[in-house]
């Protein structure tokens, strides 16, 4: 997860190092979102 | 994120140290292809799991704190395999086309109770980013090669195109809608 200001709105963005699918599922990932 | 007790303690750890909450994008997704007569139940409440379960726990949470502030917007990551089908992601299509609508139910909601916050989904085809090298372990030189041919605008997302348009819905008038980032993958 990632939070800050984006243009001065606080934003919360989950996501990211978090997330650790298994090796295969994260080059799926990779290409689909 | 897929705790459903850890959730509101992440939101008012945001709220702690910066006030209040504007903005949520669930972002966070896992997929796999798999066999799908092969495939087991764990794996499809996996994916269930990290990618529409969190969505639904995210913005539940968020909706309770944004009315607070009198708004916010909520941005929801969706999929190119939340609109087509996949033979190889099942668990991964049910999962992203739940997410699609889902986002226009919580946006209804949100309208009919006035609480000005705006839900929307973002629907991302081919992006290129780090780990796309190693996807040719998954799709095959062939796929890859298709793939291409069928982005109409002849190559993938920059991760930024894809951040122009969570961006711009998080902005203060669309609700329920779908932006389609994908070069063009889906129109034909």
């Amino acid at each position: 997860m990632a939070v800050g200001r984006v243009q001065g709105k606080v934003c919360l963005v989950t996501g990211g190092t978090d997330i650790r699918p298994k090796e295969g599922e994260a080059a799926a990932q990779t290409l689909r979102d | 994120m897929t705790s459903e007790s850890r959730w509101p303690e992440v939101i008012a750890a945001v709220v702690a140290e910066y006030g209040r909450l504007d903005v949520l994008v669930n972002n966070a997704g896992v997929g796999a292809a798999t066999d799908f007569e092969e495939s087991d139940l764990a794996h499809w409440r996996f994916i269930q799991s990290v990618n529409l379960e969190s969505v639904f726990m995210g913005a539940q949470n968020a909706i309770k704190q944004m009315k607070l502030n009198g708004g916010g917007s909520i941005v929801n990551i969706s999929s190119i395999e939340g609109l087509i089908g996949d033979p190889r992601s099942a668990a991964y299509n049910a999962s992203k086309g739940g997410v699609r609508l889902f986002t226009k139910s919580a946006a209804l909601y949100c309208a009919e109770k006035k609480y000005n916050i705006r839900v929307n989904s973002v629907h991302p085809g081919f992006t290129k980013i780090a780990m796309a090298a190693s996807a040719g372990d998954l799709f095959g030189p062939d796929d890859l090669v298709r793939i291409q041919h069928e982005i109409v605008i002849g190559h993938m997302a920059e991760p930024q195109d894809q951040g122009f348009g969570i961006l711009y819905l998080a902005s203060d008038y669309v609700t329920g809608t779908e932006l389609i980032i994908d070069g063009g993958y889906t129109c034909h």
